[in-house]
């Protein structure tokens, strides 16, 4: 069994952020944290809807592929339908349905900013990286450490609900740690927003 | 007399439209303002009232050292100190950053934003100061419901308190290079 330090954990999200957010530009970890927190919203406060409707949603394509669009009798095929096991039923199903959600979300709005928020790339060996200043980069490192220390701060509890698995991370411990520096990465995003704000605001005259 | 987080989200929610009227720069320099009123009423908040209440004793004869009349005196100080500290951020051009606001739909988030930021600054350290003192003024509904008692925890004071030094710094910085 290999014991690994919850610091270790939370350090390894941040610095994997961090350096994803280097070769980024702002705009686009931005577009990753607002998938982030609609992740996050949406399994805290309306998992049971969303999963209602994604039961439901099953459901109805279901009836679909069994021909009940096309059937003499569709109340009977409906019926037949109904009877089958739900899509999201067990704990287990629930696990992999919100982190399936999340990572949809997170993947989605991260595309959608590279498609929103175009940059033309330049060639830096056998990389493609983007022309941008050192500011923005250093702003998109720290908004991706953030974004690495809200990843995992929403998937820790999910992923080592027990006090120990094969590798023994002891979670409650790591669980404590991440909300204690909360605080610290809601501070480390508005100062990054205000640095952001103060460099797309125009100089003063004279 | 009502639930004190509705009308803490309220204020809140007004000062983040005050933002967006204002706009990006001008809420920055509200919020300097505040960090280092909050900075100041943590550091030397103590020191301050003591003085004061002992030259109030002296000047009119009123002692303010005994209870209910001391934590009377106490929230009355701070709350009356940053609403004018935040009336005068907030009338004035004079601490507002200089320069052009950021344009479109990323000035109108940034100032949304910075202009919830100083609600929470302002409407957290008045519920900060009336937790702290036990309520003195009456106007709060009691038990504190179990919403409000989580919010207390995450007032400004109470977790920023640390953090202040460095922030109110940063501040003065970026309105110096600025």
């Amino acid at each position: 069994m290999v014991s690994v330090d919850p610091s270790w954990v939370i350090l390894g999200a941040v610095i994997l952020g961090g350096l994803f957010g280097l070769f980024q530009i702002p705009v686009w970890q931005g577009c990753v944290m607002i998938g982030v927190v609609m992740g996050r919203a949406l399994m805290t406060w309306g998992q049971s809807l969303v999963i209602s409707w994604a039961n439901k949603l099953a459901v109805m394509v279901r009836f679909a592929l069994e021909g009940g669009l096309v059937a003499d009798d569709p109340g009977a095929v409906f019926t037949e339908v109904r009877e089958l096991p739900s899509l999201v039923a067990t704990d287990q199903d629930k696990l992999h349905f919100t982190l399936a959600l999340f990572s949809f979300l997170v993947i989605f709005m991260y595309l959608f900013g590279r498609w929103r928020f175009r940059i033309r790339p330049r060639a830096f060996g056998p990389l493609l990286i983007y022309r941008v200043s050192r500011l923005r980069r250093l702003m998109a490192c720290g908004l991706g450490a953030i974004n690495g220390y809200l990843i995992a701060h929403f998937l820790v509890p999910l992923l080592f609900p027990q006090p120990e698995t094969v590798i023994k991370v002891p979670s409650g411990q790591l669980a404590s740690l991440l909300d204690e520096k909360l605080v610290l990465v809601l501070i480390g995003f508005i100062l990054i927003l205000i640095i952001f704000g103060l460099q797309l605001s125009g100089r003063s005259q004279g | 007399m009502g639930p004190i987080e509705i009308a803490w989200g309220m204020i809140i929610l007004i000062f983040g439209l005050i933002g967006l009227a204002r706009g990006f720069l001008k809420e920055l320099g509200v919020t300097t303002v505040l960090l280092i009123v909050l900075f100041a009423f943590d550091y030397w908040g103590e020191k301050i009232t003591g003085f004061l209440f002992k030259g109030v004793e002296r000047a009119v004869g009123i002692s303010l050292i005994g209870e209910p009349r001391k934590s009377i005196a106490q929230a009355s100080f701070y709350i009356i100190t940053i609403v004018i500290a935040a009336f005068i951020s907030y009338h004035g051009e004079t601490l507002a950053f200089q320069g052009t606001p950021p344009k479109r739909i990323a000035g109108v988030l940034l100032a949304l934003i910075i202009g919830l930021v100083n609600g929470y600054l302002v409407a957290g350290t008045i519920w900060f100061y009336l937790d702290k003192f036990d309520y003195p003024f009456g106007l709060v509904s009691r038990p504190l419901t179990p919403l409000a008692q989580e919010l207390v925890k995450i007032l400004p004071l109470a977790i920023l308190s640390p953090y202040l030094p460095f922030l109110a710094v940063f501040m003065v910085i970026a309105r110096v290079i600025r």
